[in-house]
């Protein structure tokens, strides 16, 4: 029933291998859900409705007039990935941001990457986010990005590719944590076929990686949460974390540098703080050291953390290694730095900054992805196929003025995968962010978002622009669909 | 805990106390209007005045001003009014939000709840025969919202801190309601005569949620006397004057430790005095002062305590 008129239309499906024929792993949820009624089904997602708004999991988008908070939508069939696919994807990841680390770590000392031609040094020394005031500084444990959101995409072919990676301020991990809270309690007859990894233990996990960056000395860490407030967009996520880890929730306001140490104001007086993970990027964190206008942050942070008296995860200046000018040299980073191949590759992409590779990217507007190097969430972008003659001339007059500030790829035809629309389901593209934490081990969840482009047709899958997220299922070693590891 | 946090804690927990104080007050206002529409309407006008004074709306006369109906109206859901029942839900929401990972998960999602069936409530407009329920759900959120924070909160710095601040603000407000009422019926004669004076002095027990307690300890017998006692000097009584007082000076006592040190040692002598004071008060010489005058000499102690707290502990 719920299945009706189904079709394929030659995406790669996640659950099905050939119109009417499901994955080996995703038979059993295939048959549950041809069992149930639309209006069960419908029934349930109004309480998952419910439930998210009364649990306050909202997200704030910008560009929308139907008042601040919005509930992120939640689609209650679950993405599932079998345990070897898992496995690889965790190998690379793990190598990726490893690759990242040392690139960082070479790139702010002595620049051997550069030296060596394998990087051109002019997209360093003109990115945005590389910060020279980290050049010869010393992350506490020589740890740059403590957590990392890489994104990540399957074509036509069902090969999972890496579309690009967040080491800033990643967001989106709450949303994951809360799916499996929500599926449970609305559809608890669904887990029944499938023994899932959890994920609840990643509020202990990034607590562990914290508090390995305090100073050294310090028997028992205070670690805190810094956000811009409650008016930021991913607020309720910093508010969640906080909760879940157990530490403060602060302001820059209730932080105070004294002799390079930092302080919070607490009522009984002011309070030392060892390590901040900060949601703040770089710019704002403190009007002494970046941007004097920033109402966010707090003045003299960054001579505190020079001194090495505060750890800041992720380490000031990580923009440069998600920097999408970067992005096409990770997997020669994996090369360089580890001497081996990467497990996970980059999609396909062409540079502005190369010559005859922007003649290219000129030459076929109409069918590439054009972005931004400099921008993140979905905008300042032209996807060529669907884009207006106008809306293409200018992009073509902003590539050759500006070069090193785009890159180009072709349109992947992202996976798409069932989702529930107006009373029965339909493909909808996906797309997977598992994140990846770097303490004294690396760790990646196991799980990740999926958020699904709920308008149809639609391949941008970001919250801000009316994307939705689903439950994303790891399968543990041995389950259904998954030879034994 | 941070500062901030603790702010945030004091004010949800007098916005919670305020909405309920402006939602009750309100609710006797307009029984009071149907209770005298045959027997004296202006009375009840008088005291719709009078409440409007004590939730801090300013006195204007109906006949250059808004009607009485629109400032009804204004107190329960106008957005931007910082009075209405609507503005105080929405401010506890916004602070509770502040401090989601201290207070425990049912308290936020109740005030959550509160704040979007009130939204919805007021979407679909609210007419006069709605009232009284609409003013009645609005009381039940805050009695659920104590309940539910008594129930699943430690008894921690967070929890005194609310404590404080709802205690506070229902002394501050038991204060300016007796005194203006007070003031009104005294007006009419020393003691109630009639069936008028009768409705008048039970609505003022209304409006402290103390009539059935009242009549408990004096049955029918509605004095003056023994009307202020029960109201401001009354131990037991949750309401009183005097309870209020002893509850956020006890607070303050927890939050402030055995020997606070400077800024933070004002709060609990201002509060202690003022508590030592209505313990050892008597009715005679809250008359001989003036009700009014002896209960705006309180709320003024009252002010300055909440001034005191504010440098102590959340400014730095």
């Amino acid at each position: 029933m719920l299945f009706d008129g189904y079709t394929l239309d030659d995406f790669f499906d996640e659950m099905f291998e050939r119109e009417g024929s499901p994955r080996t792993h995703y038979a059993a949820l295939r048959r549950r859900l041809g069992a149930m009624a639309p209006g069960d089904l419908q029934h349930r997602r109004r309480a998952v409705d419910l439930y998210l708004r009364d649990q306050g999991v909202t997200f704030t988008v910008y560009a929308d007039d139907a008042g601040i908070e919005k509930i992120f939508p939640f689609d209650p069939v679950p993405r599932i990935v079998p345990a070897e696919e898992w496995g690889r994807i965790e190998r690379g990841l793990v190598q990726r941001i490893e690759a990242l680390n040392l690139f960082l770590d070479d790139v702010y000392h002595r620049q051997h990457i550069l030296r060596d031609g394998v990087v051109d040094p002019l997209l360093v020394h003109t990115g945005a986010n590389f910060r020279r005031r980290m050049i010869g500084l010393d992350p506490p444990k020589g740890i740059y990005i403590h957590v990392m959101g890489t994104d990540l995409v399957r074509g036509s072919d069902g090969v999972y590719r890496v579309l690009e990676d967040n080491a800033r301020t990643p967001s989106g991990v709450s949303y994951l944590l809360q799916s499996r809270e929500v599926l449970r309690r609305a559809f608890p007859d669904l887990f029944a076929d499938y023994a899932v990894r959890p994920v609840a233990d990643y509020a202990d996990n990034l607590r562990d990686t914290l508090a390995n960056i305090a100073p050294a000395g310090v028997a028992d860490p205070t670690i805190v949460l810094l956000t811009p407030g409650v008016h930021n967009s991913a607020y309720f996520e910093h508010s969640f974390l906080a909760r879940q880890m157990g530490i403060p929730l602060v302001e820059g306001r209730d932080l105070i540098v004294r002799g390079n140490a930092v302080f919070m104001r607490s009522t009984r007086g002011l309070e030392r703080v060892h390590v901040i993970y900060r949601r703040i990027d770089d710019d704002f964190l403190d009007p002494v050291a970046f941007r004097p206008d920033s109402m966010l942050g707090c003045a003299g942070v960054f001579n505190a953390y020079r001194a090495g008296h505060v750890g800041i995860a992720n380490a000031i200046g990580t923009g440069i290694a998600d920097d999408k000018a970067i992005y096409p040299f990770v997997p020669a980073m994996v090369r360089y730095y580890l001497q081996a191949d990467p497990i996970l590759d980059n999609v396909p992409t062409l540079q502005a900054s190369r010559p005859a590779e922007r003649e290219h990217i000129l030459a076929h507007l109409d069918e590439l992805v054009v972005k931004e190097t400099n921008n993140s969430g979905g905008y300042g972008m032209l996807i060529g196929p669907y884009a207006t003659a106008e809306e293409r001339e200018r992009f073509r007059a902003r590539v050759r003025e500006n070069p090193r500030t785009y890159i180009a790829q072709p349109v992947v035809a992202l996976s798409r995968h069932p989702t529930w629309v107006e009373g029965r389901l339909e493909g909808r593209c996906v797309d997977l962010r598992p994140y990846i934490l770097y303490g004294n081990k690396i760790r990646v969840t196991t799980g990740g978002l999926t958020r699904v482009a709920l308008r149809k047709g639609s391949l941008v899958v970001n919250s801000s622009q009316g994307g939705g997220y689903k439950d994303t299922w790891v399968l543990a070693p041995g389950a259904a669909g998954g030879p034994p590891c | 805990m941070l500062s901030r946090a603790a702010e945030a804690m004091y004010w949800m927990a007098r916005y919670v106390e305020r909405a309920e104080q402006t939602a009750r007050l309100v609710d006797v206002a307009l029984g009071l209007r149907t209770d005298l529409s045959d027997l004296e309407p202006e009375a009840a006008e008088t005291h719709l005045q009078g409440t409007f004074r004590i939730l801090g709306q300013s006195l204007i006369p109906p006949a250059d001003g808004l009607p009485a109906a629109e400032r009804v109206r204004g107190l329960i859901c106008d957005e931007w009014s910082p009075d209405s029942i609507y503005a105080c839900v929405a401010r506890a929401r916004e602070n509770a939000r502040s401090v989601r990972e201290i207070i425990s998960s049912e308290m936020w999602e109740h005030v959550n709840r509160w704040y979007w069936s009130l939204r919805e409530a007021g979407k679909e407009g609210l007419r006069e025969e709605r009232a009284a329920e609409f003013l009645a759900s609005v009381r039940n959120g805050a009695f659920l919202f104590g309940g539910i924070t008594d129930g699943t909160m430690t008894r921690g710095e967070g929890w005194h801190f609310a404590k404080a601040g709802q205690f506070l603000e229902r002394a501050e407000q038991a204060c300016r309601t007796v005194a203006v009422k007070i003031a009104l019926l005294l007006e009419r004669g020393p003691r109630p005569a009639g069936a008028v004076d009768t409705i008048l002095w039970m609505s003022l027990l209304r409006s402290c949620s103390a009539l059935e307690a009242y009549r408990k300890v004096y049955v029918t017998r509605v004095e003056p006397a023994l009307v202020v006692d029960f109201l401001v000097l009354e131990a037991e009584f949750p309401r009183s004057v005097r309870h209020a007082v002893a509850v956020t000076a006890d607070a303050v006592r927890r939050i402030g430790g055995e020997a606070p040190e400077g800024d933070r040692a004002l709060p609990g002598r201002l509060l202690g005095r003022l508590s030592a004071r209505l313990e050892y008060a008597e009715v005679p010489e809250i008359f001989h002062a003036g009700v009014g005058p002896y209960l705006e000499r309180i709320e003024r102690d009252l002010r300055e305590a909440s001034a005191a707290i504010q440098n102590a502990y959340f400014l730095h």
